[in-house]
């Protein structure tokens, strides 16, 4: 076993493709740590080796689950036999779980077999499972193993569904259906959920042992099936009656399971309840390094720092007796010369076009080919122009109803011969009904979204495209979309088309089912949930269909296993947190780079001085070849002059942490998570320094100077997407305020209307700051009061629903939208 | 191999069915015959697939000891689009379920007017609401078909099909002049469902607007219905096409629609083959509540439906003469919907 774990770690290291350290074999793979296992199956399956790359400390993330020694999957477009089940369970029996005890049977795949991807254990009077300890019921029907929920007693009876109320498709993390290979290896990559994400299993739950807090610790189930029954029959055709029908969970095939136990860091409590509680108002960017350093700053009865999710605009907005995370700083005219700010860098990262797209060789394809059926591609090159098209609903199947001017457009990016030239590796490999018309992007405005439009805007083919101009091969963009003002800190979605049918199943109530582009295309609520949805195949598309003569707002499947094809912009910490490999993207000089430490340290040293001394810009027309042109900062701020003295005491001690050990990267509680840069020495310098000075310097008399910036220049204006957003940030709303401006007869539904209807938080905040004042006190009232020790270790992101305009505002956008359709709906079906 | 023994047994039945229908021209018999009232007490809609067997079953077969029909069971249609079920001025007058999809849609939104559907696939039980068991009734096969004069392969791989009813340019109308021209029936037809799932192909309710060369509507606009070869007006069509339907069309064991069309082979298997790529159990789907064992149980539906020794298993002879296999597991109960 060591042996092995060795020979593992000697090959990641080899294959140090990302620059991290920890790094593991394909680009965007989640690194294989020092707690990977790797466990043989048994009888049947005793040539099957399973491994799994993390099993400690583990938070709501994504694990990579591989496999050698099995049978190759029948076949290349079904499951019918030989194929892998991997489920999560809890358990405190310490030999493993019971079968009640997993989440599975809910992943809602539509197959011609249901059973298999089921908890049923009775079939049909021909197959029987003779180990089975669940009886039929008397009377005929169906029975299931019942799910036992964590601190519940045991059941007693049979269960009545494949659902419960602790799990259904929309949550489930099981992965139903596996594929080997030809070669019989097998790669999956698994969503670790701990009780935020799962209640009924409840891992990560902060138990007392032996007087220290661990977290309760699960398994991971692994179920291999091979192609005989439960009742020994052999399954080896390919429909349905001759392929394999009962659940991994029916006795004769749970025998066979692969058991590895997982062990959670602690959910919710890193700190003793009644720690004093310190307030920390944030950018997502910062989020997952806050949550992992919330441990280590309140250890020893120290402070409990609380995270509050914001929109840059928000954040550098709460200042009042606060300190804020952002990436740009407050606009020089909006700081009174006798009230300086404090900034500090904090954290290294930058924005990424993660995804997640599988090998999909047609049927007939070559066995070379087949091979690589439902394997992730690891590479993906994206000029600014193909993000140009991705962003603005251009492609085909992006929308409802085309545009005319669209309807010779590609349905997706994997059509577009623009991309495939660029990436021949995908020819051949892809299917046309998952093509890539968009990518899951974030409902918030961003300081980092801003950057992306600046690089997008810079490239001359990109800015050609955004006016109207066709690329070479006749592909225009979405005239909806068409000569937005960039950069904007937000992406816009103005394709009003809808299509419309009539269901008339109940009789004298036809009932009009109409869904918009923003109902099959929405946002997600940040880039957290759109990283999360990229990892499970989830476009969180919906559909509008009749349930009892209602139009209901449906959620559409998850894309098919082995079949996923979706992209998400997400910062560099989401991206790694759930293994989403990144895209190439060029820089100035021309060479394609993904965010990797080497090319993010370069994008650093490349920043410019913003118009704020002690404050870099992102330039993301650097040309240092290195330079990965999305590399972001962020940057703690506060206003001293506002903090009382326990205030300050605390933030200086965060200020100590975040410049000293919180820039240690790894996966341990206190550590700077993987996705981040650790600083440069001269940054850490920089916050050290911001920490004394906020420390020692008790008045803020007039005259008073900053600490210098670390690099001593003098600030200089800046023409990036900086100067906008400062522009914007003081408009009404804290997104698309600048194409409100220019595009006044496309009413843009943006960050919920113009300002005059509905105010966003940030309007409310504008309307009450006092210049030339930053105090902004109702902002408190607002935002504050909410103890959210763990807000992104939960990572759910229905739990962050304090000042983002997420779903209410997602409905609202639908509802704007329909309200503005031009009168294009023409297809009706039945 | 069974289906071939089936379908010359067909054929040696067609003249017990002439003869036992009495009518000259010797077509099946559509719709309850004779037209209710008086209205027999269990009501079934949808498939097409399915439906000519349900209709000798509930018409000529199946009857209670003073001879009554037990069942009534109506065809796709189209015509008259309205259908009424129940006895009373006004009663159950409900739109005709044109595919098995919208029978299962009408089974749930009619409950007083409905108690069975007729579906051909059970792919959409994640999506149903729970409440509802799938009992199979027979083997059937889906395959394609196209004009025995048209230019279409006789054999076709499942990658190829793939490729024609996701339009690649290469293969299909009009992107390729003498491309293949691909129709299907409507979104929730359950020979769309099954097939596509086959293939591996996505589904969605605007399929055809993002891949227009498949067609799912006819020239007026009204949506293709299963198993009727008249739809293949060209040498490159091809469509969706139950060997059940086709085998009994074929005999004049019903309605004879199949017009020009000749089935076609999938990855070198006959659709007459039990290993056929599209082989497929058929199901009739009732509420149950009908036929738990908890009270009230329906005893008509459980009589009809419930167990091996049921009238509707127990009649072989008409599912062989309907184009179908038996199966050994007809009249289970075990399939339910819901996620």
């Amino acid at each position: 076993m060591a042996a092995l774990l060795a020979m593992v770690l000697a090959a990641t290291v080899a294959a140090d493709l990302t620059g991290f350290p920890l790094a593991a074999a394909d680009p965007g793979d989640p690194p294989t740590s020092d707690s990977a296992v790797t466990v043989s199956g048994k009888g049947d399956f005793a040539d099957l080796k399973v491994t799994v790359s993390q099993t400690k400390n583990l938070i709501n993330q994504t694990v990579i689950v591989s496999w050698t020694g099995a049978k190759p999957t029948v076949d290349s477009v079904e499951f019918y036999s030989n194929f892998v089940q991997i489920m999560q369970c809890w358990g405190d029996d310490p030999a493993g779980p019971d079968r009640s005890q997993c989440q599975f049977g809910a992943s809602g795949v539509s197959r011609n077999n249901p059973w298999v991807v089921g908890r049923e254990v009775n079939y049909r009077p021909s197959l029987v499972d003779p180990k089975e300890t669940i009886p039929p019921p008397a009377s005929g029907g169906q029975t299931y193993v019942p799910f036992w929920a964590v601190g519940e007693p045991k059941p007693t009876g049979a269960g009545t569904s494949n659902i419960n109320e602790f799990f259904n498709s929309q949550v489930t993390n099981e992965i139903p259906l596996a594929r080997t290979r030809g070669d019989g290896t097998g790669k999956e990559f698994f969503e670790v959920q701990t009780m935020r994400q799962a209640a009924g299993l409840g891992c990560g739950e902060p138990l007392d042992v032996g007087g220290s807090t661990r977290g309760r610790g699960c398994w991971l189930v692994i179920v291999p099936r091979g192609d005989k029954e439960v009742d020994g029959s052999i399954r080896a055709g390919r429909n349905q009656d001759t392929s394999l029908q009962s659940s991994p969970l029916s006795q004769s095939n749970w025998e066979n399971r692969i058991v590895i136990p997982l062990e959670f860091q602690p959910v919710g409590q890193a700190c003793p309840i009644g720690s004093p509680e310190r307030p920390v108002v944030g950018h997502e960017l910062m989020a997952d390094a806050f949550i992992s350093w919330q441990s280590a700053l309140c250890a020893g009865g120290g402070t409990l720092f609380s995270y509050t999710q914001v929109t840059d605009d928000v954040a550098r907005n709460s200042l009042d007796g606060k300190l804020a995370l952002v990436t740009g700083p407050i606009p020089p005219d909006q700081v009174p010369p006798d009230r300086p700010l404090v900034y500090a860098p904090v954290g290294l990262s930058g924005l990424a076009i993660a995804f997640n797209v599988e090998h999909q060789p047609p049927a007939d394809a070559s066995p070379a080919d087949l091979q690589l059926n439902g394997v992730r591609f690891t590479s993906m090159k994206l000029t600014p122009r193909l993000v140009a098209k991705l962003l603005t609903q251009s492609y085909r199947n992006a929308v409802e109803i085309p545009a005319e001017e669209m309807k010779s457009n590609p349905r997706g990016l994997l059509y577009d011969p623009e991309f495939l030239d660029l990436n021949p590796e995908y020819k051949g490999f892809t299917d046309a009904g998952e093509p890539v018309p968009d990518a899951l992007v974030q409902i918030n405005g961003a300081d980092v979204t801003s950057l992306l439009w600046s690089w997008v805007k810079a490239d001359p083919d990109a800015s050609a495209f955004l006016a109207g101009t066709p690329d070479q091969f006749g592909m225009r963009v979405n005239p909806s979309n068409e000569n937005l003002a960039l950069p904007t800190s937000t992406f816009p979605r103005n394709d009003p088309s809808c299509s419309e049918t009539t269901d008339d199943t109940v009789p004298g109530k036809p009932v009009t089912l109409r869904t918009c582009s923003l109902d099959s295309h929405p946002f997600a609520n940040d880039m957290h949930d759109a990283g999360l949805s990229a990892s499970r195949g989830d476009t969180l598309g919906r559909t509008i269909a009749a349930q009892n003569g209602i139009p209901v707002s449906k959620k559409l499947d998850r894309q098919g296993i082995g079949r996923r094809a979706v992209l998400a912009v997400v910062d560099v910490a989401t991206a790694v947190r759930y293994g989403l490999p990144t895209a190439q993207l060029p820089n100035a000089a021309g060479k394609f780079v993904t965010p990797t430490t080497e090319s993010l340290l370069a994008g650093q040293a490349a920043m410019k001085p913003s118009a704020v001394a002690g404050v870099l810009a992102s330039d993301p027309l650097a040309s240092d070849p290195a330079a990965y042109p999305l590399t972001a900062l962020s940057y703690a701020v506060t206003d001293p002059a506002t903090l009382d003295p326990a205030a300050r005491k605390d933030y200086v001690a965060f200020l100590r942490y975040a410049g000293g050990p919180g820039q240690q990267q790894g996966v341990d509680p206190g550590q700077l998570p993987l996705g981040m840069v650790p600083l440069p020495d001269a940054l850490k310098a920089q916050t050290l320094a911001a920490a004394a000075t906020i420390e020692t310097q008790t008045s803020w008399a007039p005259g008073s100077s900053l600490p210098p910036a670390s690099d001593g220049t003098v600030p200089t204006q800046n023409p990036t997407g900086r100067a906008d957003t400062a522009k914007t940030s003081g408009a009404a709303t804290d997104s698309g305020g600048g194409e409100l401006a220019t595009n006044p007869a496309r009413a843009t539904p943006q960050g919920g209307a113009p300002p005059a209807k509905t105010p966003s938080p940030a309007q409310q905040v504008a309307s009450l700051r006092r210049t030339p004042s930053l105090v902004a006190p109702a902002v408190g009232a607002l935002f504050l009061t909410i103890l959210v020790c763990t807000v992104l270790a939960a990572a759910s992101p229905p739990v962050m629903h304090l000042v983002r305009t997420s779903a209410p505002a997602r409905h609202l956008l639908s509802a704007a939208a329909r309200r503005r359709a031009r009168k294009e709906v023409t297809q009706t079906e039945r | 191999m069974r289906r071939k023994r089936l379908f010359l047994a067909a054929g040696a039945c067609l003249a017990t069915v002439a003869l036992a229908l009495g009518a000259a021209g010797g077509t099946a018999v559509a719709d309850p015959v004779p037209a209710p009232p008086p209205y027999p007490p269990v009501v079934g809609v949808g498939a097409q697939t399915t439906q000519n067997l349900m209709n000798d079953l509930c018409n000529n077969i199946i009857k209670d000891g003073s001879g009554n029909r037990i069942c009534q069971s109506w065809d796709n249609g189209p015509q008259p689009s309205t259908i009424k079920t129940r006895d009373g001025a006004g009663v159950c007058e409900i739109p005709r379920p044109s595919q098995g999809g919208s029978g299962f849609d009408s089974l749930i939104a009619n409950p007083t007017c409905v108690d069975f559907a007729r579906v051909v696939t059970a792919t959409d039980k994640p999506t149903r609401p729970a409440g509802f068991t799938y009992i199979p009734m027979a083997t059937d096969t889906l395959t394609y078909a196209f004009r025995g004069d048209g230019t279409v392969p006789p054999n076709l791989s499942d990658a190829t099909l793939k490729r024609i009813y996701q339009c690649d340019p290469a293969l299909t109308f009009p992107s390729n002049p003498n491309g293949f021209r691909p129709l299907i029936g409507v979104f929730g037809a359950g020979n769309r469902t099954f097939f596509f799932q086959k293939l591996g192909i996505t589904d969605s309710a605007n399929y055809t607007t993002l891949n227009p060369c498949v067609h799912d509507t006819d020239a007026s606009g009204a949506g293709i219905l299963a198993n009727d070869g008249r739809y293949l007006t060209h040498p490159r069509q091809l469509i969706t096409y139950s060997v059940g339907p086709y085998l009994a069309q074929i005999t004049k064991a019903e309605a004879d629609i199949h017009g020009n069309a000749v089935l076609g082979s999938i990855n070198g298997i006959s659709p007459l083959d039990e290993n056929a790529f599209g082989a497929r159990p058929v199901y009739n789907v009732v509420r149950t509540s009908d036929i738990d064992g908890v009270a009230p149980d329906n005893q008509n539906i459980k009589n009809l439906f419930v167990g091996a020794g049921s009238q509707v298993c127990s009649n072989t002879t008409a599912i062989k003469k309907a184009g179908f296999s038996t199966r050994a597991d007809c009249g289970s109960t075990t399939l339910v919907s819901g996620p």
